[in-house]
């Protein structure tokens, strides 16, 4: 009786370990499948450059190979509405939250940052205080800029405007100052003279704009948003174009308002940019090891009837330099 | 003519007035109101565009200064305020930050000639206007009317990333009011263009008044033509002349012309026509005049030639008419009769009742034959006449009156009466040989004078039986006679019917027993005395059941029965005899009436007994009457006596 007893003990002992090998066996299996990554994307409001940049950011994961799935939040450019979200997201933690936008990357870092955080669309973040330095990434907060290297904006103008000496800009210290101080070392490179002038208030822009008139060649513009509004930037391209002076637009829509020319992203690489940066993430590598990167791809447009006005007869093969030319 | 002609000027000068003058006014109104409203309409028109102008102005002006108030810029405002002050009508422009200090103006000639006391309240309607706000004030100094016109400026604020500014968003902008533009406009020019305008209008509107007059004047002189033409041709045919119209027109006028000398021909016609059916319908009339005149006469002539007094009275019994005849015969004239009453008039005395009897029955029945009556004539005198009336009906069957014809029945009552006389004489005469003849008879019979042989004693008790009938027969030609003389005396008294019965019975038992007739003989016990002439009842009851024996065969049944009968007493007599045809039942009762039958002209006799027996009931109040259930199926006579 006890014999018999002892060996159905060992038959139980014996399925029990072969369930516990197979359990681990299929485990080991399952584990290596790549998971779902869910993703929270924080969207500044439905502008068709952040369109062209989410689409950049789903292609360079997709390229990738990650699996993803995405949340999409759409503040509308309201902060509020970036609460609400943030709100929503922690209640479901995702595995990596995008913020497109300077409204929706501000959300991001003052209520998302323990969550692995990739910002794009963004205009000097280094000065919103978005990152350490141009290119240090800030605990779980990295991504890419949009800042345009002034260097290649002044080189871009020179090859059409080589008697270009003095280049004048206005600018917010509180807002750009970064941005200016790049320039100014940009300037010295191309040995060309920066004359920054400070704006504090939007009132005084006609003024402060007026005193450079004779002073400058050219007239270069950093996005300042005390220095440009829907009016003023009228009013800056009629001061160029009235001391026949060019004037080196933000982007595109700057040339086809009298601007002379633009150097700007590539918006729909602004987003794989991104989306490269957030595959690294995903797979496991620490934000903080990802720097934070500019355009690698920008397109430049020239208005060909405000170079005529103001005396640029640029030939062909300077114009073939030009992602777009308007005439 | 005269008259016509006044009439016709009177008419030509009211119609054509009226119509002109309605035209007139009508045109004088309708241009005046519609120059008035149009040109209230195109003032309120200058006034809006002037003001709609102004207002684009100060919107332009205020989208314009956006930028330069936001940057208070008094040299960026101006470059727009100097490009609107040379819009027209504008005298002044004004930019107004949002708090209300002035950031910049421009000013024409004659300055701001806003009025000092109003300068604060269009300032301060301006500065809080969030619409365009339009005032209305006129300068003291220039008397100048000027429109003070403020919108507000509006910027776009901007709540824009840094990234944002390199590329337009949606959204992400609002509306704020950073300060208000005012443009004066002067309305100078404005009113001056109204004036000019007004003079227009005026003397555009009086040139249509007098055109429109002058059209109305010629209108109404064509459309008026023709019509007095056609008043004219009315007014002579209203005064008989029937003339055509010339018909000048084919429009309405024109139709009504010939519509006119249209109806002037059928009344033409139907005057010429009328006149023909005039004529035939006078000969018409004259002939049936003649004609009835002549009927009259005839009926006339017959009323008078007839032998009969002829009355019509009218529903209410008034007498109507009469002919010569009544007049002769009652003594009145013909003015007495007419207008009477027909029955006091001419029926007063015994008879009165039965003529108004005799008029009820002729208004109820119709028609009334052969009624004896006795009118009273002039001064009372009675006359037997035989009274006939029908009823007189008119188209409709309403009743008109009644024609009473008037038979005077003297001759034929005095002949009756000589008759009777006669007969009464000659019974009389007869009765008392007959009397000699029975009792020399009797006494023969009784051997008074010597003995007979049975063949003489047969023929004597021959003798003696036909005397006694001849002698019965002879006493019922006295008293019918009596009776058609009025020489019947009745004299009632209490007296017993059941004795009458018996006696009667009792004296005619030896017939009876001769026809082996079965008598049955029933009288109610409770049989009454009657107040009556024993003798002329017995006469009565002899000679309604001799009747019955009479016409009885041989081995028959007579039943007598004798009965109450409300307020009489009723005796019936029935028998098994020859009966009676049911239109002879009452012509058995008339005098001498025989039916004519091979058993009549057996029995024998005058034919008066029920004659007699219908006069000594009639003569008590009562009534007799027979039944019979036809020829061989018997025959029952009753009478009644009142029993008071």
């Amino acid at each position: 009786m006890v014999k018999r007893s002892k060996s159905i003990f060992k038959i139980i002992a014996a399925v029990i370990f072969l369930a516990v090998i197979f359990l681990c066996a299929f485990h080991e299996g399952r584990c290596d499948e790549p998971r779902e990554k869910s993703i929270a994307v924080l969207l500044s409001r439905s502008a068709s450059p952040y369109a062209m940049a989410l689409s950049g950011f789903r292609s360079a994961l997709t390229a990738a190979g990650v699996k993803y799935s995405i949340t999409l939040y759409d503040l509308e450019g309201s902060p509020e509405e970036g609460h609400r979200a943030m709100l929503s997201i922690k209640k479901t933690p995702p595995d990596l939250v995008l913020s497109v936008g300077s409204t929706a990357t501000e959300v991001a870092y003052n209520e998302g940052r323990r969550f692995p955080v990739i910002f794009t669309m963004v205009q000097y973040p280094e000065d919103s205080g978005f990152t350490r330095g141009r290119k240090a990434a800030r605990g779980n907060f990295s991504g890419v800029s949009l800042d345009v290297s002034p260097w290649l904006q002044f080189e871009t103008l020179r090859r059409i405007a080589p008697w270009v000496k003095r280049i004048g800009v206005l600018y917010d210290p509180s807002d750009t100052s970064s941005a200016v101080a790049e320039a100014r070392a940009a300037a010295r490179d191309h040995t060309v003279e920066l004359i920054a002038v400070p704006v504090y208030s939007p009132a005084r822009v006609p003024e402060v704009l007026n005193s450079l008139s004779g002073r400058i060649d050219a007239l270069w513009s950093v996005a300042d948003s005390t220095v440009f509004n829907s009016k003023s930037i009228k009013y800056v391209i009629s001061f160029a174009l009235r001391n026949r002076i060019p004037f080196i637009g933000i982007s595109s829509y700057f040339v086809r308002e009298g601007a002379l020319l633009s150097v700007s992203p590539d918006y729909l690489d602004v987003g794989r940019q991104a989306g490269e940066m957030a595959a690294k993430v995903l797979k496991g590598a620490p934000v903080e090891s990802v720097p934070v990167a500019r355009p690698r791809r920008v397109a430049s447009s020239i208005n060909l009837r405000t170079a005529w006005r103001i005396g640029l007869n640029p030939s062909a093969s300077e114009l073939s330099n030009f992602n777009e030319v308007l005439k | 003519m005269i008259v016509n002609r006044s009439f016709m000027r009177s008419w030509r000068v009211g119609l054509f007035l009226k119509f002109f003058l309605s035209i007139a006014l009508l045109v004088v109104f309708t241009s005046s109101v519609l120059g008035y409203f149009l040109i209230q309409n195109e003032i309120a028109r200058i006034k809006a565009d002037l003001k709609q102008r102004g207002i684009e102005l100060s919107q332009n002006l205020a989208y314009d200064s956006e930028y330069g108030v936001l940057v208070r810029n008094e040299r960026i405002l101006k470059e727009n305020m100097e490009r609107t002050m040379m819009g027209e009508d504008v005298i002044y422009t004004i930019v107004h930050e949002r708090g209300g200090s002035v950031l910049a103006v421009t000013e024409g000639d004659i300055g701001i000639p806003i009025p000092d006391d109003e300068r604060g309240d269009i300032e301060k309607a301006a500065v809080n206007a969030e619409a365009p706000v339009v005032r209305f004030y006129r300068s003291e100094i220039f008397d100048e009317p000027i429109y003070d016109i403020a919108a507000p400026i509006m910027i776009m604020r901007e709540e824009r990333r840094r990234e944002e500014i390199g590329f337009p968003v949606e959204s992400g902008e609002y509306m704020e009011k950073a300060g208000v533009v005012r443009v004066g406009l002067s309305l100078v020019r404005m009113n001056d263009t109204i004036s000019g305008l007004v003079r227009l209008a005026h003397i555009v509107t009086a040139g249509v008044i007098l055109i429109g007059i002058f059209v109305a004047a010629l209108l109404v002189g064509v459309i008026t033509r023709p019509l007095r033409t056609l008043i004219s041709g009315m007014v002579k045919v209203a005064a008989g002349e029937l003339e055509q119209v010339k018909v000048t027109s084919s429009d309405e006028i024109g139709e009504l012309t010939s519509a006119f000398n249209r109806m002037v021909g059928e009344i033409d016609r139907y005057r010429k026509g009328a006149e023909g059916y005039r004529k035939t319908l006078e000969d018409k009339v004259g002939e049936r005049t003649r004609e009835a005149h002549q009927f009259k006469t005839y009926s006339e002539n017959i009323i008078t030639a007839m032998a009969e007094g002829l009355v019509a009275v009218d529903g209410d019994g008034v007498i109507e008419m009469s002919n010569r005849t009544l007049e002769d015969l009652t003594g009145f004239s013909e003015k007495e009769l007419v207008g009477k009453r027909f029955v006091p008039k001419l029926f007063p005395g015994r008879d009165r009742e039965l003529a108004i009897d005799c008029l009820e029955r002729v208004r109820k029945e119709g028609r009334l034959k052969d009624v004896d009556i006795v009118l009273n004539a002039k001064g009372g005198s009675e006359i037997p006449v035989n009274f006939n009336g029908a009823l007189l009906k008119g188209i409709g069957g309403n009743i008109q009156g009644m024609v009473i014809v008037l038979h005077d029945m003297r001759k034929e009552k005095e002949a009756e009466r000589i008759k009777s006389e006669f007969i009464s004489t000659i019974s009389h005469e007869l009765r008392t040989p007959l009397t000699s003849i029975e009792g020399f008879v009797s006494l023969i019979l009784n051997k008074k004078a010597g003995s007979i042989t049975e063949k003489q004693e047969e023929f004597l008790k021959t003798v003696k039986s036909q005397g006694n009938h001849l002698k019965e027969l002879i006493q019922n030609l006295l008293d019918f006679s009596r009776m058609v003389t009025g020489k019947m005396e009745i004299n009632k008294k209490e007296m017993s019917v059941k004795d009458v019965i018996d006696d009667v019975v009792k004296a005619m038992g030896a017939q009876l027993a001769q026809k082996d007739i079965n008598i049955k003989v029933k009288i109610d016990r409770g049989l009454p005395e009657i107040n009556a002439d024993p003798d002329k009842i017995g006469m009565l009851f002899s000679n309604i059941l001799g009747n019955a024996v009479k016409f009885t065969g041989s081995g028959g049944e007579i039943k007598v029965n004798a009965v109450v009968s409300g307020e009489d007493v009723k005796v019936s007599v029935a028998d098994t005899g020859i009966g009676i045809a049911r239109e002879n039942l009452e012509k058995i009762f008339e005098r001498f009436y025989q039916i004519d039958s091979s058993l009549t002209r057996k029995v024998g006799g005058a034919g008066v007994g029920l004659a007699i027996a219908r006069e000594v009931a009639q003569a008590h109040g009562g009534k007799v009457w027979a039944e019979s259930g036809g020829p061989g199926k018997g025959t029952t006579v009753i009478f009644t006596i009142p029993v008071g």
